[in-house]
């Protein structure tokens, strides 16, 4: 593949170190997270960390929520929260300081697993500039700075895409299947990735079913959860669809992908999708940045059936994921040409 | 040109988009990282977690409700996850008038209609409850034919619903 044998002219020898910058740019920000008194409380994060001490306390994750007077069926799926409860019994770290302390590791996994796309689908500069990418984006920082399980999710869904990029079957439905467990916003975005990619393959019976197994054994995992939680299939009554108050992403919300990102999106698209990249990859990232532009903008599939208003306005945050990877395809690309055209000028 | 050269540019390149990158950051994603509660009401929860029953129910914002189930899983009226919960607009809406409401009798009745035993009351900050932030109306809760005052500090009273 042209992507693997490009590189800026040994302008950057030490690979290692600049992700080791990176990584210790995105821990010391993110740092502010435990010297406070108490962990950023947007985004409802004292909610989960109520039911993973709950589970602490009795032993067993609860049937019924503490939230809203509480008393009624609790259908949160549990992953994230088990994880921490997990952590927490095993550590005797109080669970709100864990979640805190866990907010920094799973940013951290999730730098690693985008840094490991781009090395897998470009080169080790490409994952290095989406990486760098990564921590110059606010929607991405914003999501990844409080102690949610869509932060995990923000891992998992990633991290099941590398499988699948890398033809791990086995691996892909497997993460698929704890994605399903970890936040259904972020199960939507993974299943309709799988959809997409799996309808560009059929031709491909091998590769079709790389990323169908993984969307079944997702959608048969959530549907045992909720058989189980809610006794019934149907998910249209939950108050996200019907009140659908999320805030529509319109331009104010789309610069929150952070300017620089914006600036190599463009280059990144047209190198990603015109240059010799492996039809599988270019495939797999073509998915995930539609099915994410699709779920994002959900308005306007209401506003199609007559309906107003958003089901919910966190899909943006995993298309924003899709572009740093292909915005760091633009910057790698941008700044390879530069050099190129530098060292033929005569000094 | 000299290698030299060119990595010093495509340092300056790299470090200027990192900067205005980072600034970005710091301006967008610092709001988000807010307390929002004050420290007093985070050490509110130690006397809620011994002093009152299991099964008590609190009146609060829900940043403060959330604050309390976090710390001591006592089930606050509003905050949480509210995809399945019966009436949870309902629940705003009443939060609200608590808070709102200059008669003591009015909250009090509204408190008891969903059982609640305890009000969160904190006294530096405004609440928000699911309709955007309001200032508390404090009088009505010095009613001790209806509030009892169990526990107060810098930030934050707790009454008892009588």
């Amino acid at each position: 593949m042209e992507w693997q044998s490009k590189k800026p002219s040994d302008l950057v020898t030490n690979r290692h170190f600049l992700l080791l910058v990176i990584i210790t740019m995105t821990v010391l920000y993110r740092i502010k997270t435990l010297t406070g008194y108490i962990i950023p409380t947007f985004g409802n994060t004292m909610y989960h960390v109520g039911i993973i001490r709950e589970t602490i306390e009795t032993s067993y994750y609860p049937s019924y929520e503490l939230s809203y007077g509480g008393g009624f069926e609790h259908f949160y799926v549990p992953a994230y929260r088990l994880l921490i409860t997990s952590l927490s019994i095993t550590s005797g770290i109080d669970p709100m300081v864990l979640s805190g302390i866990m907010t920094i590791v799973i940013a951290v996994l999730i730098i690693i697993v985008i840094y490991s796309i781009g090395y897998r689908m470009g080169n080790q500069y490409v994952g290095l500039s989406a990486a760098l990418l990564f921590i110059l984006s606010p929607e991405l920082t914003i999501f990844t700075t409080r102690a949610l399980p869509e932060l995990l999710g923000l891992f998992m869904l990633p991290l099941t895409l590398y499988f699948v990029s890398r033809d791990y079957r086995s691996l892909a439905i497997l993460t698929a299947m704890v994605t399903a467990l970890t936040h259904q916003m972020t199960l939507l975005a993974l299943a309709l990735t799988l959809f997409l990619y799996s309808l560009m393959r059929i031709r491909s019976k091998e590769k079709f079913l790389l990323g169908f197994l993984p969307l079944i054994a997702a959608c048969v995992t959530y549907g045992a959860w909720q058989v189980y939680s809610m006794g019934t299939l149907n998910i249209f009554g939950i108050a996200q669809i019907q009140y659908r108050e999320g805030t529509i992403v319109g331009l104010e919300i789309f610069g929150r992908m952070g300017i620089v990102v914006i600036l190599f999106l463009i280059p990144g698209l047209y190198t990603f999708f015109t240059d010799k990249v492996k039809a599988d990859h270019r495939m797999l990232l073509a998915a995930w940045l539609i099915a994410t532009f699709i779920l994002t903008k959900n308005d306007l599939i209401f506003g199609l059936i007559g309906e107003k208003g958003i089901f919910m306005d966190r899909f943006f945050t995993f298309f924003v994921q899709c572009a740093v990877i292909l915005g760091g395809f633009g910057l790698f690309y941008l700044l390879n040409g530069l050099d190129e055209q530098l060292s033929k000028v005569k000094s | 040109m000299k290698k030299s050269i060119r990595l010093v540019l495509a340092l300056l390149i790299l470090s200027s988009l990192t900067i205005a990158g980072l600034y970005q950051v710091k301006v967008q994603v610092d709001p988000w990282l807010e307390p929002v509660v004050a420290e007093g009401e985070l050490q509110a929860t130690e006397w809620i977690s011994n002093n009152t029953p299991e099964d008590a129910k609190f009146v609060a914002g829900i940043f403060g409700g959330e604050v309390i189930m976090g710390m001591t899983t006592r089930p606050p009226l509003v905050g949480g996850d509210w995809a399945n919960a019966p009436d949870p607009t309902g629940n705003m809406n009443d939060v609200q008038s608590i808070y709102l409401a200059k008669s003591s009798k009015d909250a009090h009745t509204l408190c008891k209609g969903h059982n609640c035993t305890h009000i969160s009351v904190p006294t530096e900050r405004q609440v928000h409850a699911g309709y955007g932030w309001i200032d508390i109306e404090r009088e009505k809760f010095e009613d001790e034919m209806y509030f009892k005052l169990v526990y107060d500090n810098s930030d934050v009273m707790i009454y008892a619903v009588i």
